[in-house]
């Protein structure tokens, strides 16, 4: 997340509306959409939750008052909105059993490539993670977030998400071993 | 020893797709969305003085209404009624505008 960028984004959304805008979702739109995605797998979830961020982003820049970086704001609001689609979800759920037949129902989705058998089952993997783990292991190897970031989206400690997704890591080794085996 | 699945094999690759112009399509929505209604910029203070003059307006009209209130008609009417008439005479929009700014602000709720 570039400062400069986000700066000149912050700038134009004073200045003018529109390329503010347009600046903005140059610049997070795939970003946060794929950030959401992957905790919530559903095409139709993470488009409506993607939506609702910009949504809510744009209605309310003028309030951000840079006490973390604006790209720390904008992930913070969109995790929030993909964790409001999962605690929907568990509220509809009963048992663990139920849980299990969510993920598999959840990556049944129609846009999955299930003929990448291999990155199938590494989202698997990441998905039967707790979430504080999911969220330190996306946030840091698919979005290349330092510490420090992804402490400040998820309302933690640097050392907490670092040992977080250390242990999702090794987890994750663990069960693609087991089925690669 | 047995080899340990290796990250670099796979990258950042997702089995995840999206529509064909999806993120074009998303944005274009979006836009339509914020249009439809104006950002409300949301400085508290600046709008103490505004709301506490307007607090002494509905105080002053409802000491005027139990001043008159002797000769005024026998329909049952009371200030709040006229607040609640005016308020709901506003717009859907304006109304959530003035929810939104009033609702927990300490002159109203005290």
């Amino acid at each position: 997340m570039e400062t400069l960028n986000d700066a000149k984004i912050v700038a134009a959304l004073n200045e003018n509306t529109e390329s503010g805008f347009r600046l903005l979702m140059a610049k997070y739109k795939e970003a946060v959409y794929w950030h959401i995605r992957r905790l919530v797998v559903s095409h139709d979830d993470a488009q409506d939750a993607a939506q609702e961020t910009f949504i809510r982003v744009f209605r309310s820049f003028r309030q951000f008052k840079g006490e973390c970086a604006f790209g720390t704001w904008i992930y913070r609001i969109a995790t929030n909105e993909a964790l409001r689609v999962l605690e929907r979800r568990r509220d509809g759920l009963v048992s663990l059993d139920d849980s299990e037949a969510e993920t598999n129902r959840m990556m049944a989705d129609d846009y999955v490539d299930y003929s990448d058998w291999e990155s199938v089952k590494l989202q698997q993997a990441i998905l039967s993670l707790p979430t504080k783990q999911q969220l330190a292991f996306n946030l840091r190897y698919y979005d290349e977030l330092d510490y420090e970031a992804i402490a400040a989206i998820t309302g933690s400690t640097a050392a907490a998400v670092k040992a977080n997704y250390h242990i999702a890591k090794e987890k994750i080794i663990k069960y693609m071993n087991s089925i690669c085996g | 020893m047995e080899k340990d699945f290796d990250f670099n094999r796979i990258g950042k690759r997702m089995p995840y797709k999206t529509p064909e112009g999806f993120f074009d399509e998303m944005e274009a929505r979006i836009w339509k969305e914020v249009q439809r209604e104006p950002i409300v910029p949301v400085k508290r203070k600046s709008y103490r003085l505004p709301l506490f003059a307007g607090v002494l307006a509905v105080a002053a009209s409802l000491a005027l209404l139990l001043v008159l209130h002797p000769f005024a008609s026998d329909e049952p009417t009371d200030g709040f009624t006229h607040v609640e008439q005016a308020f709901a005479n506003l717009s859907l929009e304006d109304q959530a505008y003035m929810l939104e700014i009033y609702q927990d602000d300490i002159f109203m709720n005290e």
